[in-house]
Parts: C-alpha cells; structure tokens; sequence
C-alpha cells in the first residue's frame, strides 16, 4: 500500500509537473495580453514646423507640413530627445492634417501616425519602436501648449 | 501517511485547476477578431504634383464616412493619404486611420487602381490599442464604396 501510494503521488507530481510546463509557454503571451503600460512625458518645441504649398495656392488640401524639433522633459526644462515627421493637410474647413513622425528619446524611439488639429487636441496612435521601445503599442495624447508653440505627448506605451 | 498524501494530491490538483483556467484566459485574450466597415468615398481628391498629369508623386486624400457592415448605418468616419507610386502599373502607397466610434486603427500599405488589396495593421486606439494584423480593402460600386475588413490579431 505505501509503494502504490508513493508511485500514485510520484504519478500526481508528474502530471502537475506538466501542468507548469504548459503554464509557463502560455506565459509569454499572457504578458503580451496583460503588456505592461509606460507613460512617457515630453513637451516639443515647434520651432522649424515649415508648411509647403502643394497644389492650389494658399491652404488647401494635399499641402505638407514638416518638422524636426527638440523635446523636453515634463517639467519643460531638460532636453531629453528630438522628432521629425511631416502631415498632409486633409481638410482646410476642418482644420485637420494626417501625420506621421518619430519621437526619439534616450535608449530608443516612438512612432505614431494619425490626426492633427489647427484648433483642437487629438490621440494618435502608437504605430513602434525601437530600443527599449521596441514591440511598443498604445497610444499618444497630442495637447497644443503656448498658442500652439509647444506640444505635450503623452505617450501611454504598451508592451 | 495516506492522509499526508490524500491532502498532498488535492492541493495538487487546485494548482492543476488553477493553471488550466490561467490557460484558459490566455487563449481568450489573444482571441482574433474581424471588424467589417464600409467606406462612401464622397471627399477623394487627387493632388496633381511634379509632372502635369497622373505621375509619381501626386498626392490623394480623403475623409470619408464609414458605415456598418450592412451599409445602413454610420460607424465613423476616416482620414488618410496615398502617394501615386506607379501610374503604369496603378499602384498608390497609403496610410490612413479609421475611427469606429471613439475608437481608431492605423493602417499602411497599398492601394491599387484596378484590383484589391490588403494592408498592414500599425496600431489603434481605445478598444484596439493592440491591434496588428491586416485590412483586406475591397471596391464596391466601381470604386464609389470599399469594403474595410479589419482581420485583428
């Protein structure tokens, strides 16, 4: 009887074992489902944004808008990266552009694409990332600041 | 001893449960979904730049209402670019977003004069803030509607 229930409990442990092993390789996309959320913010100081007038004169659809600015830390006193990117005026009437551009930060990068407003904040989202950004989703809040002479993104980064 | 090993073998067995429901959730959560819109494509607009005419280069845009999948009801709306690659061969690179509801997917990839494509998934917002996966983008109505089949992974 105390062989039987030894080789029974060694049967149990194995069969537990198993369990564990199956557990831990569903592990790693269960970290993906439940991916961990970094908030990142810096405040950009538009200062080269440049429109180019494509097609009809003036403001009008199909025009670009360019850019490579510095960014600073939340308490807009440190450099702490730059971006560059470039929009596509889509609607004048609107007032809406589609971007998209690249925001680098020390130990990586971000990119996102989606709207922006002359005359109202907008959430584009996360598109990648390198470095320690790198598999990054989510999204980013673009918040116009100082008449729209700076920027905050607030990147909510999933990984 | 039987004893020790009777409550030994039920504590292993709620561990063994445990990690089959933890499973079980996994497999729920990384669960694949489709997302069927159907664009009206009233605002399309061709900017002719570089060389007069259809050449590289020129620019497309547009913002469009998107309706469900039946077609009767409106389920947002989009906004987007493609620049013409190929006039030759009909063939556009675009990104665009789409918004269902307050929600949003990001796409990129190409559009073609004469045939369907299919595009990359590069991210969302709200609901699909983890989207990757591809949109199959089919014409309707000799080009007047598309078909935006959103296959989220």
């Amino acid at each position: 009887m105390k062989r039987t229930s030894l080789i029974f409990a060694a049967a149990v442990a194995l069969v537990t074992a198993a369990a564990f092993v199956a557990q831990a390789r569903t592990a790693h996309p269960r970290t993906a489902g439940g991916r961990t959320v970094t908030t990142v913010h810096v405040i950009e100081h538009a200062t080269t944004d440049t429109t180019v007038d494509v097609g009809s004169s003036g403001d009008s659809t199909g025009d670009i808008l360019t850019f490579s600015n510095d960014v600073f830390d939340e308490t807009n006193t440190t450099k702490v990266g730059h971006d560059q990117g470039e929009c596509t005026r889509i609607n004048v009437v609107d007032g809406s552009w589609e971007c998209h551009w690249i925001t680098f930060l020390k130990g990586g990068a971000i990119t996102v694409e989606g709207p922006f407003y002359d005359t109202e904040n907008s959430v584009l989202p996360i598109t990648g990332g390198r470095g320690k950004f790198k598999d990054a989703s989510g999204s980013m809040k673009l918040s116009a600041l100082a008449s729209g002479t700076e920027y905050d993104f607030v990147f909510t980064v999933r990984q | 001893m039987k004893k020790a090993l009777s409550v030994a073998f039920a504590a292993l067995l709620v561990v063994l449960a445990l990690s089959l429901i933890a499973q079980a959730r996994t497999r729920h959560a990384t669960r694949a979904s489709t997302v069927t819109v159907v664009e009206h494509a009233t605002t399309d607009k061709v900017i002719d730049t570089g060389k007069k005419g259809d050449s590289t280069g020129d620019l497309l845009t547009w913002h469009n209402k998107v309706y469900d999948a039946t077609d009767t009801s409106v389920a947002g709306s989009d906004q987007g670019e493609c620049v013409r690659i190929s006039p030759k061969q009909g063939t556009w690179e675009c990104t665009w977003i789409t918004w269902i509801g307050s929600d949003s997917i990001t796409v990129e990839g190409p559009f073609y004069d004469t045939k369907d494509g299919t595009l990359a998934i590069t991210g969302g917002t709200g609901a699909y803030k983890d989207a990757t996966g591809e949109m199959d983008l089919v014409s309707k109505n000799g080009g007047a509607e598309y078909d935006f089949v959103f296959k989220i992974s």
